[in-house]
């Protein structure tokens, strides 16, 4: 008898030994229905705050705008973010246009742009006439460097080349799905985009109801001229799932240790490093079994390769109805192996 | 299998409460008895699979496919399970060693007496292990709903099926 046999027998013996369980079918019904309660009550209490944080934003927004009323508003790479907000076009999908992964990935030596101390802070408030400030994020996607960028606007300014550059929603969808390889999140599901500053709400169709969001992409100008293209920083993550560990602008050497929290039920989580110069991931970590409300999740993550400044760290979970359903990237910097 | 009436609540909708219901009346038991063969203990079982069920009434508008509620119960079961598990294992680490001892010793002798060693090892195989084997030769899935249910790779499965029954062999030449 084979080691297969004896299990199967051990398994059926123990399976046919027990009785069926109760009916409690009446308890799930109870149980939903109060969850669903416990739901609403909490969207409601979300809704007064936001709306509370709406007129916030409004009291500091207007006398900022009426001290620039009359200023040259045009984008120079270093301005406030504007406060114009672009209506949610829902049915927007994947623009023909998409750029391809092949020519997005350079080989550019690392940026020197000084580190962010925290994610997705917005750059600081200067006039529209001073000069230019560093780049006060990391360069994640499409490009490596500030020679990057004038590279590329010289050759847009000649022949008008990847004008996709200059567009949010097609660099938050290239980088999703080009650079990330997440082919399943493929539309735009809202925006908010000011001068030097956008938001794209990325995520995807559940053939029913409202396509839910993967991710808010935060995109920032990069380079300065009319014409400086969007450069993909980072995340603004809802408390759902965040990624807090390493924190943004650290450096890193492998193994990173990557943690954040999430809220949700059987979740998977899964990690991977990620390099412009690379085509395909430097480590990848699957999966991590989490979930709960507010869970603190954590792993440790092996990479090899890294030659470029600035790696991307991306946590994504999913399985319920697609592979990738949620995800949140954090950059870092990449530091030498130690010998 | 134990007939069961469905309560006429009304909490579901007609459109969807009978495929819900359905699949509560037609896969309680092997959920239940899936989760025990992980957990040892039934009355944590059924609390795993009505876990399940509860989630999957939760979400049931984007569940319709039969299949899919099928395989995201399965998976919500193990999930569960090994959530408990977890639980449990920081539980007895917090206990005192004699206590740790006595129940080892105890379960060692009960393990021999019959069949129940196969299950007593089949429980201290790591995770994934236990799942995939628990999967195949309980439920009888294949390799890739297996994987599908754990959200891992087909290649995985067939890894860690080979190295549970490995380990489950290597138990039965040496028992302890």
């Amino acid at each position: 008898m084979t080691i297969e046999d004896l299990l199967r027998e051990a398994i059926t013996e123990h399976a046919g030994a027990q009785p069926d369980p109760p009916d409690r079918w009446a308890e799930i019904e109870v149980r939903s229905i109060e969850e669903r309660r416990r739901r609403r009550r909490r969207e409601r209490g979300l809704g007064v705050v936001g709306m509370a944080a709406a007129i916030m934003a409004v009291l500091v927004a207007v006398p900022v705008l009426s001290r620039n009323e009359g200023k040259d508003r045009v984008v120079t790479g270093t301005g406030p973010v504007s406060t114009t907000e672009l209506s949610i076009d829902p049915d927007s999908t994947v623009p023909a246009s998409i750029p391809p992964t092949s020519t997005a990935r350079g080989t550019s030596p690392a940026t020197t742009a000084p580190a962010a101390t925290t994610r997705s802070i917005p750059p600081s408030a200067t006039t529209a006439t001073s000069a230019p400030s560093p780049f006060p994020y990391q360069p994640l996607w499409p490009f490596a460097s500030p020679a990057e960028v004038i590279t590329w606007q010289r050759a847009y300014r000649s022949g008008g080349q990847q004008p996709w550059h200059l567009d949010a929603d097609s660099t938050a969808l290239g980088f999703t799905q080009g650079y990330l390889g997440f082919s399943e999140v493929n539309k735009v599901v809202g925006r908010t985009l000011g001068a030097t500053d956008a938001r794209v709400s990325v995520g995807y169709d559940t053939g029913a109801g409202p396509s839910p969001t993967a991710a808010v992409i935060h995109l920032a100008k990069y380079g300065t001229g009319t014409d400086a293209p969007w450069e993909v920083v980072g995340t603004t993550d809802a408390p759902t799932f965040t990624l807090t560990a390493p924190r943004y602008g650290a450096s890193v050497t492998s193994p990173v240790t990557v943690g954040g929290q999430i809220m949700g039920v059987d979740e998977n989580i899964k990690v991977q490093v990620h390099q412009q110069s690379s085509a395909t991931p430097l480590g990848e970590f699957c999966c991590l079994p989490a979930g709960n409300s507010g869970a603190p999740w954590t792993t440790r993550v092996a990479f090899s390769g890294a030659t470029d400044g600035v790696l991307t760290i991306v946590a994504s979970t999913g399985g319920h109805f697609q592979g990738v359903e949620r995800f949140t990237v954090t950059g870092v910097k990449s530091l030498p192996a130690p010998p | 299998m134990m007939s069961v009436v469905k309560p006429a609540t009304g909490a579901v909708s007609a459109a969807e409460g009978p495929a819900l219901w359905d699949l509560y009346r037609d896969h309680r038991g092997s959920l239940v008895r899936l989760a025990s063969l992980l957990l040892s203990d039934v009355g944590e079982a059924e609390d795993v699979t009505q876990d399940a069920f509860v989630k999957a009434h939760l979400r049931w508008g984007r569940l319709r496919d039969p299949d899919k509620a099928l395989a995201f119960l399965r998976s919500a079961v193990l999930n569960g399970a090994r959530s408990r598990l977890r639980h449990r294992r920081v539980v007895e680490r917090n206990r005192s060693s004699a206590g740790r001892l006595g129940e080892s010793a105890e379960t060692s002798f009960m393990a021999v007496e019959d069949h129940r060693w196969m299950l007593v090892a089949l429980r201290a195989l790591p995770d994934r292990q236990r799942e995939c084997l628990a999967l195949r030769y309980y439920l009888g899935l294949s390799e890739s709903e297996i994987a599908t249910t754990l959200g891992i790779s087909a290649g995985s499965v067939k890894t860690h099926v080979h190295r549970g029954l490995a380990a489950l062999s290597n138990r039965l030449e040496r028992p302890s």
